[in-house]
């Protein structure tokens, strides 16, 4: 009946909607990983002459008090192009920066990129993409496996230096430190010299935020009091060049 | 932010619908014309004594509609018996004395009036009302097809227990159909909704279910029977491997014109009215239907702190005309139908600061068709339909377009020979000539591009005009052998989007064994064209083949008695070059799949007081993705499925009635675990190595529905209250799963609680 299609619509949408706030994308409550920052944003293939390695470093939201272990991992998906490599875990490249409400982990890696002979270059742009994964484990915060490409490109092609940039971004609302009620905007300034467009994720221990992928937007804190810690980061849409910015600030 | 559940408003619209309710009967009683005119003073000066005898026109007519009764009986004091004309009226000569006469029709209620009551009156009106029920005469049977696993259900009973009265989603509750509560769409031994044939007559609507109302397209009113075939069908219907639902529109012409409007607050109004024209020997009947959701359903989500804006919107307008001529009859069909719904909801792939996403869709579609059916001459008869169509569709989602506009023209021409004997030959034909207009602003997927996102991804555009032709053409042939029927056909066909043809060969094949069961059968080759998407050189595959099905069904009916008829069969059905994704090709043809199961269907048939049917099917859908690998469950398998169907009349006006659904869960592939993709900022579901598609079931899925009617009677018109419950089950039945953001839980998307009801109906 008619009836009962119209319930059915509501209550599912009502569904999706009342319900959503229960688990929220950018609210961090365990071990989160945050993103990849390559230290080049594009490559070339090795050559005996020139091996080529990229160092990777791996971020996470990490709860207080709570130890993180790396591993290599290697995804399972069959679908997703790209040629896989192994990942080193550098020793001793751990650290952890205590934030009001959790911790910023991250540990570096080496991907070494295969020669050109196996690589498999596609698309108008030509490129070839490098597969990475690893795997963070934690005692009482559960685990991530990250998974990532690296972008190749010929030797010689334009793209090394159009898309070689690594872009920044940074919280300028609200400031650091600040002591603040209600609702409140947030604003990233996100800017990158390469030919790429960049996409933005929010990320904060409570509360909910209206787009978490708008340079601006709004912080709602719902029943968040205390310390809050905010994170955005910022991504290249064609080489995933990676940057992050983290701010404390205290809700009342 | 909290959000809170409110109470739907049912409870208003149940008082808004009292409301009308009353004001139609103050209404209706102004209007009744008072009847037994009185004696004008100078007949009553002339009139002689008391015990004069006098004459009187007496009018019998139903209670409810004002319909005349012909050959209702009167029964006079001396036990002379006279009978009404076709209008309805006789002339009696009242005799002196008291006395009473008696006015009777089977299914009537008799009536008694007093020869004194009558006398000095011109005219007298008497309104029948409609008996006590009986369960003495079957009314329809469930006749025997030639057809191995065809079905047919008259409106009457498709009214009263189809989901939501809707005689096309009778095919739901019969056996070798899996269904879905929230869908009109059915799935048919294992073929996908898309893969079953859905016609009016001979034309094939472009759609027919309103996507947002969950209603057929077209009002029951101007529907006879719905028939079903689940398969082995015969050589005039083809490019489906499941299915095939054929409304069939009415061939009769009522005496008097009818009204009828209906209102369902707060989902939708219909009128429809109906009219004998051409000296009572045509039909003109019209109908329009419209929702006003988007009126209320703001103001629900509103109150119930939804941040969502929801503004569906559905209706259809149609006219009918039938001609019955002394060889065949002419029949003329025009049909609007429109669906829209707006959707702004929030999502993580809005682009806009609202962190609101858009979602914008509407589809409509005109037909105009004439069905023209004549004897040739002795042996030969003809049936040609033509129809013409525009259809329009648009998608806007976040910020990709799609708008496809096509508009065709279609002919079926069918032609029988009378044969010696019951033997037939019948020939047809199908052609289509269409003109699409195609504009599409979206992403092409590229499932190897690490970095590809949907929400981000560069769009394509393509603008391109494309015409297609379909051919079609087919013979077969009714041969009886003693008690074995025989038919045999073969159909040849050609689609233009495919660059090839084929044909068809099937058989059909019935064995009378003793008066009351017949063995049947069928065995056959199905053919189906890729979807025009599919075979697209942008978003598809031009190079795909026919996707290919062979159907295998052995049967055996028995008629247990003249109330009683059973169905019983096995059917084995194997579908190659199903469509799947392809990381080279885009598309290709390596999908397989092996359909198998039981059926068995014991129908009641009509009588006043009863019908109703048991349907139960097992079945197993076992899919393969390319060749060499494993077979698994297949996206569309539920091993049980049962259906009990029954409507009682307790008495002339109250009915009681309902349906009881139970099926084995669907099957959905279980996430192992997931990955976070840092080129996408995303998590991802993963499978296991090992794991299989469609490996997990959910829950056993059942659902009662019951419903009592009623029926407020005046003279010439009639009001129905309809009362129920839908979705009775022992707990919200899970209808899906969904995941949370990283696949680390799972819940069931739980359907409907039992929902209250009340529907108003009024005919005059």
């Amino acid at each position: 009946m008619m009836r009962t299609h119209f319930f059915v619509l509501v209550l599912g949408l009502s569904t999706f909607a009342c319900n959503g706030d229960a688990d929220r994308y950018e609210d961090i409550q365990k071990l989160r990983a945050l993103g990849v920052l390559s230290d080049k944003a594009v490559v070339e293939p090795s050559t005996t002459a020139t091996p080529q390695v990229v160092t990777l470093t791996f971020y996470a939201a990490l709860p207080h008090g709570d130890t993180v272990t790396a591993e290599p991992y290697q995804d399972t998906a069959t679908s997703s192009g790209g040629t896989p490599a192994t990942l080193t875990v550098n020793a001793g490249t751990a650290v952890v920066e205590t934030h009001a409400s959790f911790d910023l982990y991250h540990v570096s890696g080496t991907l070494n990129i295969p020669p050109v002979d196996a690589l498999v270059f596609r698309g108008l742009d030509q490129n070839a993409t490098v597969k990475y994964g690893i795997k963070l484990t934690t005692k009482s915060s559960g685990s991530q496996n990250i998974v990532g490409s690296v972008v190749v490109y010929q030797s010689g092609a334009a793209q090394l230096k159009s898309l070689a940039a690594i872009p920044t971004v940074k919280i300028t609302a609200p400031a650091k430190s600040a002591a603040l009620s209600g609702k409140q905007d947030i604003v990233a300034a996100a800017s990158t010299t390469g030919a790429e467009t960049l996409r933005l994720g929010w990320f904060v221990n409570g509360g909910e935020i209206k787009n978490r992928n708008a340079a601006a937007t709004t912080w709602d804190p719902i029943k968040t009091t205390g310390a809050v810690t905010l994170v955005v980061t910022a991504r290249g849409a064609k080489t995933g060049a990676f940057a992050l910015d983290v701010i404390d600030f205290t809700a009342n | 932010m909290a959000s809170t559940c409110r109470r739907w408003p049912w409870v208003a619209g149940t008082l808004l619908q009292a409301t009308l309710v009353s004001l139609w009967t103050t209404k209706l009683q102004a209007q009744t014309p008072a009847v037994g005119a009185p004696m004008t003073p100078a007949t009553a000066a002339t009139a002689p004594a008391a015990a004069a005898t006098s004459t009187v026109t007496l009018k019998v007519r139903i209670k409810g509609s004002g319909a005349p009764v012909s050959r209702a009986e009167i029964t006079m004091p001396d036990g002379k018996k006279l009978f009404t004309g076709k209008d309805g009226d006789v002339q009696l000569n009242l005799p002196t004395g008291d006395g009473q006469i008696r006015v009777y029709r089977p299914g009537q209620e008799p009536e008694l009036r007093d020869i004194a009551e009558l006398r000095g009156k011109d005219r007298v009106e008497i309104f029948l009302l409609p008996a006590t029920p009986t369960d003495n005469e079957v009314i329809v049977r469930g006749e025997k097809r030639p057809e191995a696993s065809r079905k047919t259900i008259t409106i009457a009973e498709a009214v009263k227990v189809a989901p939501g009265g809707d005689p096309a989603q009778i095919p739901k509750l019969l056996p070798g159909v899996q269904s879905r509560s929230f869908s009109p769409d059915i799935v048919v031994r294992g073929s996908g909704p898309a893969d079953s044939l859905y016609r009016v007559d001979n034309y094939d609507m472009p759609f027919i279910f309103h996507r947002i109302g969950n209603l057929s397209v077209i009002p029951p009113q101007m529907l006879a029977d719905v028939e079903f075939s689940t398969g082995g069908f015969g050589s005039q219907y083809g490019n489906v491997t499941g299915g095939v639902v054929v409304l069939h529109t009415r061939s009769d012409v009522p005496e008097t014109p009818k009204f009828e409007f209906k209102i369902n607050i707060p989902f939708y109004s219909a009128l429809y009215y109906e009219t004998p024209v051409n000296d009572g020997k045509d039909l003109l009947a019209a109908s329009v239907r419209r929702s006003y959701l988007e009126a209320f359903l703001p103001l629900v989500l509103k109150k119930s702190g939804a941040d969502l804006t929801v503004v569906p919107f559905f209706g259809d307008e149609h006219l009918y005309y039938y001609h019955p001529t002394d060889d065949g009859h002419v029949k003329i069909i025009a049909t609007h139908a429109y669906d829209g719904l707006h959707l702004l909801f929030p999502s993580d792939d809005a682009t806009s600061p609202s962190g609101k996403a858009t979602f914008d869709f509407k589809t409509s579609f005109e037909l105009i068709g004439v069905e023209w059916k004549k004897s040739l001459d002795k042996d030969w008869s003809m049936t040609l339909s033509p129809n013409v169509f525009n259809n329009d569709n648009v998608i806007d989602v976040i910020d990709n377009n799609i708008d496809i506009k096509v508009r065709g023209i279609v002919v079926h021409a069918d032609f029988t020979r009378k044969l010696d004997g019951k033997n037939r030959l019948y020939l047809g034909s199908e052609l289509g000539y269409g003109v699409a207009n195609i504009y599409v602003v979206a992403p092409v997927i590229d499932n190897n591009d690490p970095f590809f996102d949907p929400a981000s991804a560069p769009k394509r555009k393509v603008s391109e005009t494309a015409t297609y032709t379909s051919a079609a053409g087919w013979v077969a042939t009714d041969r009886y052998l003693g008690d074995l029927l025989l038919t045999p056909g073969i159909r040849p066909f050609y689609y233009s989007q495919m660059k090839k043809g084929g044909y068809d060969p099937r058989l059909n094949w019935r064995y009378q064994l003793d008066q009351d069961n017949s063995l049947k059968g069928a065995v056959g080759q199905y053919s189906e064209a890729a979807q025009f998407q599919d075979v697209d050189k942008v978003f598809g595959n031009p190079d795909l083949k026919y996707i290919r099905s062979m159907h295998y069904i052995l049967g055996l009916e028995t008629a247990w008695s003249d109330r009683w008829l059973s169905d019983v069969q096995v059917f084995y059905k194997e579908i190659n070059g199903l469509v799947r994704s392809d990381p080279v090709t885009v598309k290709n043809n390596n999908g397989k799949l092996i359909s198998s199961g039981f059926e068995l269907f014991i129908r009641r048939n009509v009588t006043e007081r009863l019908f109703g049917w048991v349907a139960y099917t097992y079945s197993r859908n076992r899919e393969q993705d390319a060749p060499k690998k494993h077979y698994h469950d297949g996206q569309y398998d539920q091993t049980h499925v049962f259906n009990l169907v029954g409507d009682y009349k307790l008495t002339p006006i109250w009915d009681l009635g309902g349906r009881l659904v139970y099926h084995t869960g669907d099957t959905y592939t279980g996430v192992d675990h997931s990955v976070y993709n840092a080129n996408l900022d995303k998590y991802q579901a993963r499978e296991g190595l090992n794991t299989q598609p469609y490996n997990q079931r959910l829950p056993a899925y059942h659902e009662l529905d019951i419903y009592a009617e009623r029926d407020i009677l005046f003279d010439t018109s009639k009001l129905t209250w309809r009362f129920g419950v839908e979705y009775l089950a022992l707990q919200r039945q899970a209808q899906g799963v969904r995941n949370n953001y990283d696949y680390t839980k799972t819940t069931y998307f739980r359907g409907a609680p039992p929902i209250p009801y009340v529907e108003l109906r009024g005919a005059i």
